[in-house]
């Protein structure tokens, strides 16, 4: 289980284009991977776009990523890189 | 013979059968299914649920090679919805649980997602209940087989509707599909966009009346007056026949004949330039015709990387747009940042409302190393062509001045560096403000030339963020307050004696040009397509003509 907190440099809207990013990401690796705006806050499960965009996420700079299975740790890599790329 | 009137969504001429597609709302039974059911009903949900999965995925895959992937995304989201495991997962709970059928359960479970994105407070956002909505439809229509969407298109067809979803207009193929009618529609649907890019013609707002229309009943449209003739007679089918054929032609003789000077009928001459965003898009308006670059938008050498671009890098990019269009003007537009646009490398506070925020020349007064390094790469491609600088986001003349003062040190630093630079390299100012519009003929007298940025100018001279659905109905660019505000600025340059240009989208509408004219417009910027369509405008106009247009505008009660 790999656990990280980012700050983003610019805030982030999850609506479509980015949700889609994330999703199309997330859905290479075999771990879960799950997304939360805050400490014990809702998780949306990152490979499900409609989890993601019922976050309601407008104008988030940090959140919470948790992976969890055999490839967490570069799961959690390409994770933090798209939304770096946001 | 009858005709019908609607307003016109994408212009064009077409003819076909009439072929009537049920509302986006589709109405099912909400059945009580047996426990032993259950498994059944799950297996027609999936089954639904694969069907239009891949339909989504052909319609992407399409979509992308005639519209971009940027255009396509709005579908891809729809796919990722439609194969969301946690969505399908919850369907199959709710047949289980409320022991009902597929079509009840997806339409409750979608209808709950749609109503929760719909409420969130940030409207782009919200706005994905569109979405959810869109993807329940094409479900419910698959589980019921009144396939409306796949009805088997293989003949010239015109669609009529009330309305149609995004993911229904992508899907269809413009070879088969010759117009689209809807009785309502808004001219910022989603719709609307595809199917331009699609190039079908579209007649919006036709109202009820369409109802009366029979599948299989021979229509004829013409899109740009808006008009519909069902069972048309001879004489309208063979007038619009040939106007498509002129239409054809026109296009045909207008790219032969773009790279010649463009004069208006009565012999005016006007120059046609193009607005790039790379050193490709120069290439490409050079072949286009294009007699100069009247916005060259450097944002692009910015967003790449994760740091921002060398002065050595800025310079090869600016050096080289120069020695495309040798002998010819070319203006480059500083850093546009803030509003919409972010940088990845540079971290900017939240904004109640980004575009009155630090956008454009603030940003780069935040930042002025970087504006300082833009304008040094700047002198020193100058000495390449005739390069002129426009500077985004002026609203008041002060701000000008510190520009001046920054070039001039700029400047020194280069003569003792000693770097080869043109001195006077044009600095120019983006009226993009009603302030800057209306105080221009004060800017007149300390900057070399103007630059009309029309999108910002007309969104706030009439409050209107263009972005947002509810009100963009407001961004009108014939109103009279733009006219205007394009009329008080072009005054001001001529008192002055300094040059005028415009380069918002407007520009790159031929409808608009007579009007542009008329306000005493001679350089018109537009996108690399557009610039042979506007030159054989230009042709066709004469001054007087366009005089009365300006003049009618600037009076009107619009």
């Amino acid at each position: 289980m790999q656990k990280k907190w980012i700050k983003l440099k610019n805030s982030a809207c999850l609506h479509a284009r980015p949700a889609v990013k994330l999703v199309q990401a997330s859905n290479v690796y075999d771990s879960d991977i799950f997304l939360s705006l805050e400490y014990g806050g809702a998780r949306a499960n990152a490979k499900s776009m409609t989890s993601i965009l019922s976050l309601g996420a407008a104008q988030i700079t940090e959140l919470l990523i948790e992976t969890d299975g055999s490839d967490e740790v570069e799961a959690l890599d390409a994770v933090i890189d798209v939304l770096y790329s946001l | 013979m009858k005709v019908l009137k609607g307003t016109c969504g994408v212009s064009g001429v077409a003819h076909g059968k009439a072929l009537r597609i049920m509302d986006t709302q589709h109405s099912f039974v909400r059945n009580v299914i047996k426990p032993e059911e259950v498994n059944s009903e799950i297996k027609r949900f999936h089954e639904a649920v694969s069907k239009i999965s891949h339909e989504l995925k052909n319609i992407e895959d399409e979509l992308s090679v005639a519209a971009g992937k940027e255009k396509a995304a709005i579908i891809t989201a729809q796919y990722l919805i439609a194969s969301d495991p946690e969505i399908v997962q919850e369907i199959e709970k709710t047949i289980q649980r409320k022991l009902i059928n597929a079509e009840a359960a997806v339409s409750e479970v979608f209808e709950k997602q749609a109503a929760l994105v719909g409420s969130f407070p940030d409207e782009y956002l919200a706005a994905r209940s569109i979405d959810f909505r869109d993807v329940a439809d094409r479900l419910l229509r698959s589980l019921s087989h009144s396939d409306q969407n796949n009805v088997l298109i293989d003949e010239s067809s015109i669609i009529l509707a009330h309305d149609l979803s995004p993911s229904q207009t992508a899907g269809f193929n413009p070879e088969c599909v010759k117009g689209i009618v809807l009785s309502g529609g808004g001219l910022t649907s989603h719709t609307v966009i595809l199917a331009r890019s699609l190039g079908i013609p579209v007649v919006l707002a036709v109202g009820e009346e369409l109802d009366t229309v029979i599948n299989g009943q021979m229509i004829c449209m013409d899109a740009e007056k808006g008009v519909i003739y069902i069972d048309p007679d001879r004489q309208v089918i063979a007038d619009l026949k040939q106007k498509r054929n002129a239409i054809e032609i026109e296009k045909d003789e207008a790219r032969k004949t773009s790279y010649k000077p463009t004069k208006t009928a009565d012999g005016e001459p006007v120059e046609v330039y193009a607005n790039i965003g790379s050193v490709k898009d120069a290439e490409k308006a050079g072949k286009a015709g294009a007699d100069g670059i009247g916005l060259f938008r450097t944002e692009n050498l910015f967003y790449d990387s994760s740091k921002p671009p060398s002065e050595e890098e800025q310079f090869d990019a600016y050096k080289r747009v120069l020695k495309i269009f040798v002998g010819k003007e070319v203006l480059i537009r500083t850093l546009d940042i803030g509003g919409d646009k972010h940088l990845p490398y540079i971290e900017m506070k939240n904004e109640q409302n980004p575009f009155l925020g630090v956008r454009g020349i603030r940003f780069s007064f935040k930042y002025p190393q970087l504006l300082k390094t833009q304008i040094r790469a700047l002198y020193r491609a100058s000495v390449y062509g005739k390069l002129g600088v426009i500077f985004p986001m002026i609203s008041l003349l002060e701000e000008f001045e510190k520009i001046k003062v920054l070039a001039s040190e700029v400047q020194k630093e280069l003569s003792l560096d000693g770097i080869a630079y043109d001195p006077d390299m044009a600095l120019g100012v983006m009226i993009e403000t009603p302030g800057a519009a209306i105080t221009a003929d004060r800017l007149a007298q300390v900057c070399s030339f103007f630059s009309l940025g029309t999108n910002d100018l007309l969104q706030y001279a009439l409050a209107v963020d263009r972005l947002n659905d509810e009100v963009s109905y407001l961004y009108q660019p014939e109103c009279t307050a733009l006219a205007r505000l394009i009329a008080t600025t072009v005054d001001a340059a001529k008192s002055a004696g300094i040059s005028v240009g415009i380069c918002g989208e407007i520009a790159g509408d031929p409808r608009m040009v007579p009007l542009l004219l008329g306000l005493g417009l001679r350089k018109l910027s537009v996108a690399a397509p557009q610039v042979s369509i506007i030159k054989k405008t230009i042709r066709e106009v004469t001054i007087d003509e366009a005089f009365s247009v300006a003049k009618a505008s600037l009076m009107s009660s619009r």
